[in-house]
């Protein structure tokens, strides 16, 4: 609405960042030599695959933004949001995915400098897409599509030949009863 | 027609395992296609019902969604940076839509400004015995959502201070909903009753009557004619940037 600045960034290992509080051992993974028969070695750090794994994630990242003066949005838990003066800062959190959105390029800059040095991210620059929704941007809006996705759909069913219809309707639809008599 | 007949004239094989597989895959891949593209969530909605015994027929339909997807895969939603940002939302219902449980569906548009910003339609949990009831509680959806949306609409500093108005296509819903005096025909739609009536109290939304044939809600409760499902779409704000000249077409 009011062409805020679009930037997105990607946490690398964004799992591995999460501390534990329990004590969690593990076997040996394979390449190093056993002293003893039973030996084993204790995490220090959160693994992928770990049930805690995504909860502890968004603990530490959520801790940290909290810690640069950003709140959480009450209806929406991955909603973080700064505000100073009249300018405002926002990031949405897709797990290692981060839109950051606002008027305030400054803060903008500013927090990805500091995610860098706490996490190591990768910078992305702008928007143009964000969890295989492509964006594109105009003086007039925003446009979202999914058209790799749905190039996608057409090979994996075979299908980039095929000729286009106006609707999506099979004739069987519309006589829906006949199509629920179907099921068991 | 008998149900048996019925039965008899389409075939009925279910797929393999293999291929039912593949049946589920293509539906889940386009249930998330549907995040960008409102104008197929009906059929998607409908054929994800299906998925734990696909038959042929079912295949049919869904590759009849790729037929229609192939006309411009680029397309999407747009979302305007022109002008306000006024909530409205349109809701609707299908009374007993499904003809084995009888359990109707709510379906919800959702606008902010021009664009449109959230989408639904939801099979609903208990049975309805009318219309009106049906469309009362497709009506408390619709006041969940909007209000979920002022919310973080708030948060993000953008206040609208308007009425709310909610487009609804039936009449004594928007009487049950207006009118104070509790009736016993609507004891038990209590809770929905209570959440529209606050909500209207307090100034936050207006229930307002749109005829039937204004209803955007459409495009996600039936099958529709081409011409009207094209014009339903540009209303949706669907169109592709790929090919300007098939603006919404």
């Amino acid at each position: 609405m009011q062409n805020w600045e679009l930037r997105q960034i990607d946490v690398n290992n964004a799992f591995l960042h999460g501390d534990l509080h329990e004590d969690i051992y593990m076997q040996l993974p394979p390449g190093f030599k056993q002293v003893h028969p039973q030996q084993v070695c204790k995490l220090q750090r959160s693994l992928y695959g770990l049930r805690q794994a995504s909860r502890q994630w968004y603990f530490k990242l959520s801790q940290f933004l909290i810690s640069h003066g950003y709140h959480y949005s009450q209806s929406d838990h991955s909603l973080f949001i700064k505000s100073s003066g009249d300018r405002i800062t926002v990031l949405l959190i897709y797990v290692d995915d981060v839109v950051l959105a606002g008027d305030n390029v400054q803060e903008i800059l500013n927090i990805i400098d500091q995610l860098h040095k706490h996490f190591r991210i990768k910078i992305l620059e702008n928007l143009t897409y964000f969890l295989g929704l492509e964006v594109a941007r105009s003086q007039h809006g925003i446009h979202l599509s999914q058209r790799k996705y749905v190039l996608n759909i057409f090979q994996e069913a075979d299908m980039l030949n095929c000729a286009p219809v106006p609707t999506p309707y099979d004739t069987l639809i519309s006589r829906k009863c006949i199509f629920y008599f179907l099921t068991r | 027609m008998t149900h048996s007949s019925r039965e008899n004239a389409y075939s009925t094989s279910l797929l393999g395992d293999s291929e039912a597989s593949s049946f589920r895959r293509l539906i889940g891949r386009l249930l998330y296609l549907t995040n960008t593209r409102p104008n197929i969530v009906f059929v998607v909605h409908h054929l994800s019902q299906f998925v734990s015994f696909p038959t042929n027929d079912h295949r049919r339909v869904a590759l009849k969604i790729l037929f229609y997807l192939k006309n411009n895969p680029g397309r999407g939603i747009f979302i305007s940076n022109k002008g306000h940002c006024q909530i409205r939302a349109y809701s609707d219902a299908d009374w007993a839509a499904c003809p084995k449980t009888r359990k109707s569906i709510i379906d919800l548009l959702v606008y902010i400004g021009d664009s449109i910003v959230s989408w639904k339609t939801k099979n609903q949990i208990t049975i309805s015995c009318s219309s009106c009831e049906a469309e009362y509680r497709a009506l408390a959806a619709t006041v969940c959502e909007v209000q979920w949306i002022s919310y973080v609409l708030n948060d993000l500093r953008f206040s609208h201070t308007k009425l709310v108005p909610i487009f609804c296509d039936n009449q004594s819903a928007i009487y049950i909903a207006n009118n104070q005096v509790y009736h016993e025909r609507t004891k038990h739609i209590e809770i929905d009753c209570h959440l529209t009536r606050e909500k209207i109290q307090s100034g936050f939304i207006k229930l307002l009557l749109v005829s039937s044939s204004l209803q955007l809600v459409d495009i996600l409760t039936k099958p529709l004619q081409p011409n009207i499902f094209s014009s339903l779409c540009s209303k949706l704000g669907v169109l592709d940037i790929y090919n300007p000249n098939l603006k919404g077409a």
